[in-house]
């Protein structure tokens, strides 16, 4: 007998799949009762290093660590509603943390626990940007983020900070809980916009509940032998709301990995889905890419990927060649590319907006580029020629998805505007800025996702998506940014970067960035191009293609900002007529 | 292990991912400046790294590495520990 006094649940074995509960699809109030109930069962949340299992966390037992520890923040004294950040690791603290705060009433708000190499200084700034965004009363770090925290919170209005274990050194007050309740904020999630200007999301516990009955029914079709695996970090919506929250709200089991486990080792998620026999996990693009290019071929026939009936993949553009590839490469392991379910959505709508049919695969859109650039119409060509796009599946039931001109019009199937979304699950706006939330949330309730699409049989296609936005290995990285990092070199000056994205060798994205500066000496124009690249990579760990240019070159747009488009198009010339140069060398020059 | 030495093995581990840049690797190269290497470029080196020398490397202790030099200091502790 285990120490939960249930003979179900095995010390040193993974929680089961089958639970002992009936399976109940996501039709509660709150996180708090999706615990309470959960916790009925057997199920739980797996955690696994090196891979073996490191700790098995049944749900009943997160509830009773949840609870106590919930005791323990109550004795702090913080208004309701007041936010508690985490670093958030995948261990099973951020758990305990996360659901304490829900039965507590506090608001919790996951932090990334992402550093690049020599990347301190970038990393502390970033958390104390986020924690003031957050308007933070709690941080929380593991032994091995707290240095970091610790330098974060210098000087803001903390009520305490520290370790998991300076917090279960909080004495416990029995005091009667209340947990938040469906109109209150469940979490504040965090965008992936600018890091210069953090946006945090603030999702009600009624606007995740509408959106986690949409994924256990309308998008999963959740079953009681479903069980997940992700190694996606839970400062990303897709890992929180995608592979957490929605796991929990149907009672499954759950087998993570860690993210930077991953990254390494990018096998380890297919052993663990092999050996888990698991029916469902999402990765946006990048994480199949990443298994396609890194997975030996004499391993593959080791894996029982014949299970998976669920590979949701989203959170980015989708090349089709990307799932194809993986598709193929895999099928020897009984993987079969009807699984692949490609979504939309964003954490401004909980997290999914829509998905495609369960057992559909992946559908590409063939379209003209040049009738969709001139004249923003999809017209369909031959497969295989053209452009190709995927569909993303129609909205989830009770939200609407339409597709907008400029000026606000509503346009027929085929016609290409900005994508709109109305519904439940949408966020009550980003905390505490009123001007940025007016930006993209009216007052009927429509959402500019910022991104452009068509709709084609009830389905949305994504054609582009937010202005500018650069994606390299997966991460969205703003070009603001870029051009404020590389701005700060002594010699330059504002308005003197220019950043873009620009197609690479492989067809992948690539981060490029214009500098003007006016020397003509080549040790020092070679140290700042060593600096630029250095401080890129410390803080945003992308390499970039880097071009000096003599100064008052950058065009500018006749509001006499900088034109970035207008720079890109001048870089691809020069680069052009410079391509018996590798794009290395010509970046160094 | 000997730091020069521990440093000679990271030249040879580090020389494939910086792709010819710079002709001269030394301690004092910088690992993001000089050799270009973005957070994947690390990732794969780490796994290099982690596998020569039967390491693990912690992934916070990377935010003060920015030389060979760094590095190899990093991987002696790491494996001082392990010892």
């Amino acid at each position: 007998m285990s120490a939960d006094g249930n003979i179900a649940i095995q010390v040193g074995l993974p929680t089961p799949t089958m639970n002992t509960v009936p399976l109940r699809r996501a039709d509660f109030a709150s996180l708090a009762e999706v615990l309470d109930y959960a916790a009925h069962g057997v199920t739980g949340a797996n955690f696994y290093a090196g891979g073996k299992l490191d700790l098995a966390l049944p749900y009943r037992t997160l509830r009773k660590e949840a609870l106590e520890l919930a005791q323990r923040l109550a004795t702090l004294g913080l208004k309701r509603g007041a936010r508690l950040a985490i670093v958030a690791e995948t261990n099973a603290d951020f758990l305990r943390f996360f659901f304490a705060c829900q039965y507590v009433g506090l608001v919790p708000v996951a932090l990334p626990s992402t550093v690049n190499l020599g990347g301190h200084d970038a990393y502390v700034k970033k958390l104390r940007g986020m924690l003031q965004a957050a308007g933070a009363s709690v941080a929380v770090a593991s032994e091995a983020f707290i240095g970091f925290l610790g330098e974060a919170v210098a000087g803001l209005d903390i009520a305490k900070w520290g370790t998991p274990a300076a917090f279960a050194e909080l004495p416990i007050q029995n005091v009667e809980l209340q947990p938040l309740g469906p109109t209150e904020v469940a979490y504040l999630q965090f965008t992936s916009g600018s890091t210069g200007t953090p946006k945090a999301a603030m999702i009600t516990e009624q606007a995740l509940m509408a959106n986690l009955q949409g994924s256990n029914n309308h998008g999963l079709d959740l079953r009681d032998d479903d069980r997940f695996v992700s190694w996606l970090p839970f400062y990303h919506d897709m890992g929180l709301v995608g592979c957490l929250l929605t796991v929990m709200a149907g009672q499954r089991s759950i087998d993570y990995l860690d993210t930077r486990e991953f990254a390494m080792r990018p096998r380890r998620w297919l052993e663990l889905m092999s050996s888990s026999k698991a029916t469902i996990a999402y990765s946006p693009p990048f994480g199949y890419e990443m298994c396609a290019r890194r997975v030996k071929p004499s391993d593959i026939a080791s894996y029982d990927l014949s299970h998976w009936r669920v590979a949701g993949i989203g959170a980015e553009p989708i090349l089709p060649e990307v799932p194809a590839r993986f598709a193929e490469l895999l099928a020897p392991a009984g993987f079969d590319a009807r699984a692949f379910v490609p979504s939309y959505g964003m954490a401004e709508a909980s997290l999914a907006i829509s998905f495609s049919p369960l057992q559909a695969g992946i559908v590409v859109e063939w379209i003209d580029p040049a009738n969709l650039a001139e004249d923003l119409i999809a017209t369909p060509v031959a497969a295989g020629t053209g452009t190709g796009f995927v569909r993303c599946g129609g909205p989830l039931p009770g939200h609407e998805l339409e597709i907008w001109n400029d000026a606000g019009t509503q346009l027929a199937d085929l016609h290409v505007g900005r994508i709109m979304v109305r519904g439940p699950s949408v966020m009550s706006g980003y905390f505490q800025q009123p001007e940025k939330t007016a930006e993209v949330l009216a007052a009927d309730g429509w959402l500019d996702t910022g991104d452009i699409g068509y709709v084609v049989d009830g389905e949305v296609v994504v054609t582009g998506r937010h202005k500018d936005m650069i994606i390299v290995n997966g991460r969205n990285i703003w070009p603001q940014d870029i051009e404020r990092i590389v701005e700060r070199q002594p010699e330059l000056r504002s308005q003197d970067a220019s950043a873009f994205g620009v197609p690479g060798p492989d067809g992948a994205e690539v981060a490029a960035v214009v500098v003007q500066c006016n020397t003509d000496d080549v040790e020092i124009r070679e140290s700042l191009v060593n600096r630029i690249r250095g401080d890129l990579l410390e803080e945003l760990g992308i390499a970039c293609l880097i071009e000096l240019v003599p100064r008052h070159t950058l065009p500018r747009t006749s509001s006499g900002k900088l034109s970035r488009s207008a720079t890109r198009v001048g870089y691809l010339e020069r680069q052009a007529k410079a391509h018996v140069q590798a794009p290395r060398a010509a970046a160094a020059a | 292990m000997n730091h020069q030495d521990v440093v000679a093995q990271l030249i040879e581990l580090v020389t494939p991912f910086a792709e010819g840049r710079p002709v001269v690797i030394t301690e004092n190269t910088g690992i993001t400046s000089e050799l270009g290497l973005d957070s994947l470029k690390v990732m794969d080196l780490v796994v290099a790294v982690e596998d020569e020398f039967d390491i693990s490397v912690p992934i916070n202790a990377l935010a003060e590495v920015r030389t060979v030099g760094d590095f190899a200091s990093l991987i002696q502790k790491s494996a001082g520990e392990n010892a």
